[in-house]
């Protein structure tokens, strides 16, 4: 971490939890731990904005927040869209964004199997539905994901987990 | 240094990745997925590969039946998860399908689409385990 620091001085650190979701053209090292869970990134090299989510779940039901508004980001459509819609509605555009994806581990629980996959395949197929392209990911396995993501370079690191840690 | 595989149909693009690598590894290369196979058997009783570069469409086998041959073969020989060389997908396709096929049904370890920038394919060698990365100096 230290290297990081000395290659961007003054930059600050962030820990995502489930369901939270950051937006910044601040430059930001955001980290988080997944398991099934899904995260996206976004980040617009022009405007210098990056943008990640972590989400539990693969559909939104309908409770979840407006389209366009920040705030509760368990479902990974819904999220999505809403950062995209919100990347969109600050000047970024389509052409411009990079997303990638990661996460969608096999849960070791009965009632979790194939949870990761689900989240994974409604990331997949809402991005292209968005025409967003994917340069790359990284799913599935059977390990847990460790992330850090620089909002401001969509540099995002990953380290895998020891297998006997719960997903 | 790392040892790393080439695969893919397009001479310029292997000539191209070489030149990336040169610092951090040496390369061989293989102009299709039948090709790829074979030089990873023959590696299992010298050195295997750390990491495999794998194109999807190519004559004779495509990058996703050989990958599935390849993960089949390290199986059979029950190598350890930590040692099998792991393969990155370096494809133009970029549907969720091929996505989805590669990590989740052939074993593929990460996935990146054409046209790619230098950065990515670094970065998923430190993803990988295979180059220092910055969450092994703790936080």
């Amino acid at each position: 971490m230290h290297r990081l620091l000395e290659r961007h001085p003054g930059l600050a650190l962030r820990q995502l939890g489930v369901g939270d979701g950051v937006l910044s053209q601040e430059p930001l090292a955001v980290s988080t731990v997944l398991g099934s869970c899904v995260s996206v990134t976004f980040h617009c090299p022009v405007t210098r904005y990056g943008a990640i989510f972590h989400a539990l779940m693969p559909v939104e039901g309908g409770q979840s927040g407006r389209p366009g508004t920040l705030g509760d980001y368990k479902f990974v459509d819904d999220a999505i869209r809403r950062f995209v819609a919100e990347l969109y509605r600050r000047g970024v555009r389509r052409g411009d964004l990079a997303c990638k994806v990661f996460g969608g581990a096999n849960a070791m629980f009965a009632e979790q199997f194939g949870v990761g996959r689900k989240n994974v395949v409604v990331a997949f197929e809402t991005l292209e539905r968005e025409r967003l392209r994917v340069v790359a990911s990284d799913v599935g396995g059977d390990r847990g994901r460790k992330l850090l993501f620089l909002t401001h370079t969509g540099e995002v690191f990953v380290k895998r987990l020891n297998p006997q840690c719960p997903l | 240094m790392l040892k790393i595989l080439l695969v893919d149909d397009s001479d310029s693009l292997r000539f191209i990745l070489k030149a990336f690598f040169k610092n951090v590894g040496t390369c061989d290369e293989a102009a299709n997925g039948q090709q790829a196979v074979e030089l990873v058997r023959r590696s299992l009783d010298i050195d295997l590969y750390d990491v495999i570069f794998m194109d999807i469409m190519m004559p004779e086998v495509d990058g996703l039946d050989a990958t599935r041959q390849i993960v089949e073969m390290l199986d059979a020989e029950a190598i350890d998860y930590a040692e099998r060389p792991k393969i990155v997908m370096l494809t133009c396709l970029s549907g969720s399908k091929h996505m989805l096929e590669a990590q989740y049904e052939c074993g593929a370890d990460s996935y990146i689409t054409k046209p790619f920038e230098r950065e990515v394919l670094f970065e998923t060698l430190i993803n990988l385990g295979l180059l220092p990365s910055p969450l092994d100096e703790g936080t």
